[in-house]
């Protein structure tokens, strides 16, 4: 085992220019409302499958872990969050820019944004390896009801309900039964369209429901820019000295961070659950354990607010990794969109991944300490001006980020048809958004089918076609009962969570 | 409120899930379909169907929002007032309201890109991609001609060299492509 970490990080050392360059990305679409990271890391797919696999996972995880921190620039300087994950730090960020200490916010976003990609990073190259072993021991059943749960914890943790997300989930999987049966070699679900004999193009349907759809929504608003109105563009200047004061802050509390960090962690190793969410809880529980005369203070400007938000989604960086690297079930939309790569460039994924390909896995968590380090170099480089990407006509972009998705869905196969193709799920993605179906629910369908389906007809020929196989082994029980947990404890937790509130005021938000 | 538009908004999602799996289901017990195949397919259609109906069911019978189990599986948030975090976020990240004319602009965009996905063999991806910019660029209300011609020159630039030149992207060429590939 040791082994094969020591060549990964040499792998990783051989690549480790490709940090800087997704750090830097990552930065400027953090940064800038509208760009989500997982849309604009769909965007950058025919890059991503060009590149080498380690280094296309490298630029994605960077690109990823730089939009963390970069959201965090105009949360603070606009009240305007770059990215979902970046909406709670305005909470706190914009209040204490308004009484003049935009440096020092800045100062302990980015130091908070460090700290927690580290903690995601030490996490992940400690978890992913030990939870792989486990995984080994997972036979086709196992793997099937792994992304059952999978799918079924999206559509719980989605905002529209759990009837939808399940929908979403299972039309994502019969979706993926296009094309040649993988079993016995017929064709299904066609409409004998020549393009579609192969099987649904995943890498059209990724780029349309992740990236296309976004410039719809962006179209429909037709906004300039995503500044409220009664923003005004601040001409504070940001010194050095408050930004080390700020790190400086940041430094001092140590147990907010931890624990920002572990929630952070653990929501981004939940499918669908991303760094959005996480933040909300990071926010909350700081408040549930902070002291009582501090509670008043949170929403004007508490330090402690700024670094539980911040730290906790770049956390969640490395939470994602895991499930991605040891069970093949992505966390979010850009953790999909990772995976896509992967089964692009035929690496194994899932639990052999680390068996075959261990040396690219372990470069891909060697880097987050690389990207870590990146995060505090280039964003206390860049936090005198980043915020000013905010400022860029939207209304510009459309059209440049309408191009590059039908250039990613033409991609992989070189089909015109592949474009259209993109177009319609572009369609169905805004629709689905619009009424509250989870987009990455549908995904998950589509990118896990073919691996359900071949673990299901595997696990029926071992037991001659017996439903017993699902529940002979021990590890099948747990996973179950973990299954039907993600049914009961949501209604249970949302009991405690009224108990508690009542009993201290709905001190939320 | 636009309640109809709202309810037929949302029927779209179920009846298309239902629509497939219906397909599936008759194309593969009316063909010639092994028996696991259809088994499968089978497995995963029937939550389909049950869950798209009972979303359609919901959508179409309001009173169903109010039963307590129904709400577990579609939980009203605009009833209990309270948003769940996801949405909070989303809320948080969108910004102020949007321009009037949202549709025009949504169906310019989308119609724009399928009659580029169309004319792409016949005309070529510089001029189709060209195109298709200075359009949506109209299309959204930018006016000025320098940042029309600024904008669709630069996509065309970045199409040409870093995915047709250095990716190696096969794109579809026209009369344009190869008079310029002669002259390099």
């Amino acid at each position: 085992m040791p082994d094969i970490a020591i060549e990964g990080f040499y792998l990783f050392l051989a690549n480790i220019w490709v940090v800087p360059v997704g750090v830097a990305i990552g930065m400027f679409v953090g940064a800038m409302p509208g760009l989500t990271s997982s849309g604009t890391l769909a965007m950058l797919l025919p890059v991503l499958m060009v590149l080498p696999p380690e280094q296309g996972l490298i630029l994605g995880v960077s690109i990823y872990a730089g939009a963390e921190m970069g959201n965090s620039f105009p949360s603070v300087m606009l009240n305007i969050p770059g990215t979902p994950g970046g909406a709670v730090t305005a909470f706190d960020g914009y209040p204490l820019m308004q009484k003049g200490l935009a440096a020092r916010a800045l100062g302990i976003c980015i130091m908070s944004s460090t700290i927690g990609a580290l903690i995601g990073g030490v996490a992940a190259i400690t978890l992913a390896p030990l939870i792989a072993q486990v995984a080994l021991g997972f036979g086709p059943a196992e793997i099937c009801i792994v992304v059952l749960f999978g799918l079924t914890v999206i559509a719980q943790l989605s905002a529209g309900g759990l009837a939808k997300g399940l929908l979403a989930g299972f039309f994502g999987l019969l979706l993926a039964t296009t094309g040649t049966d993988p079993t016995f070699g017929q064709f299904r679900g066609t409409f004998d369209i020549v393009y579609l004999f192969d099987k649904l193009p995943v890498i059209a349907v990724l780029v349309g429901l992740l990236g296309f759809s976004e410039v719809m929504v962006h179209a429909e608003k037709g906004l300039r820019s995503l500044l409220a109105d009664d923003v005004k563009v601040p001409d504070t200047d940001v010194g050095i000295r408050g930004i080390l004061t700020g790190f400086v802050d940041t430094l001092k509390r140590p147990i907010e961070v931890i624990r920002a960090g572990a929630i952070g962690l653990g929501i981004g190793a939940m499918p669908g659950a991303g760094a959005s969410v996480a933040t909300f809880v990071a926010y909350q529980q700081s408040i549930a354990f902070a002291p009582p005369e501090r509670k008043k203070t949170y929403g004007k400007g508490a330090f402690e607010g700024l670094i539980a938000a911040d730290v906790c989604n770049n956390a969640v960086v490395g939470g994602a990794l895991v499930p991605l690297l040891t069970l093949a079930i992505p966390g979010s939309g850009s953790m999909a969109v990772l995976l896509v790569v992967m089964v692009y460039h035929g690496l194994y994924v899932g639990p052999r991944l680390f068996q075959f390909n261990g040396d690219i896995a372990y470069a891909v968590l060697w880097s987050q300490f690389a990207a870590a380090f990146f995060v505090l170099v280039i964003g206390t480089c860049i936090a005198f001006f980043a915020y000013r990407a905010a400022l860029i006509n939207l209304r510009i972009i459309i059209p440049v980020i309408a191009v590059f998705c039908l250039l990613g869905g033409f991609a992989r196969n070189a089909y015109v048809f592949d474009m259209g193709l993109m177009l319609a799920f572009g369609c169905l993605g805004f629709i689905m958004k619009k009424h509250g179906y989870p987009v990455v629910a549908i995904l998950l369908g589509v990118i896990l089918g073919p691996i359900l389906e071949a673990n299901f007809m595997r696990a029926f020929r071992i037991s001659f076609g017996e439903f017993d196989i699902f529940f002979q082994s021990t590890i099948s029980w747990v996973l179950w009962s973990l299954f039907a947990l993600t049914f009961v404890a949501p209604p249970l937790m949302r009991l405690a969570k009224r108990f508690i509130g009542g009993r201290e005021g709905g001190a939320g938000r | 409120m636009n309640f109809t538009k709202e309810a037929l908004g949302g029927l779209i999602v179920p009846l298309l899930a239902i629509g497939y799996a219906v397909f599936a289901l008759w194309e593969q017990f009316t063909g010639d379909y092994m028996e696991l195949t259809t088994d499968y397919t089978l497995y995963l259609a029937i939550p389909v169907l049950v869950l798209g109906g009972f979303l359609i069911l919901h959508r179409l019978i309001p009173i169903l929002g109010h039963l307590a189990v129904v709400r577990f599986f579609v939980p009203d948030h605009s009833k209990s007032g309270e948003l769940s975090l996801e949405e909070t976020a989303e809320a948080a990240a969108s910004g102020p309201a949007a321009r009037p004319g949202g549709w025009m602009r949504l169906a310019a965009l989308v119609g724009f890109a399928f009659a580029l996905v169309l004319a792409l063999e016949t005309v070529g991806y510089l001029i189709a991609f060209f195109v298709f910019a200075v359009l949506v660029l109209l299309a959204m209300g930018v006016r000025s001609v320098v940042t029309i011609l600024a904008v669709s020159v630069a996509t065309v630039l970045v199409v040409h060299f870093v995915f047709a030149g250095l990716i190696d992207m096969p794109l579809p060429e026209s009369f344009l492509e190869e008079w310029l590939g002669g002259e390099e």
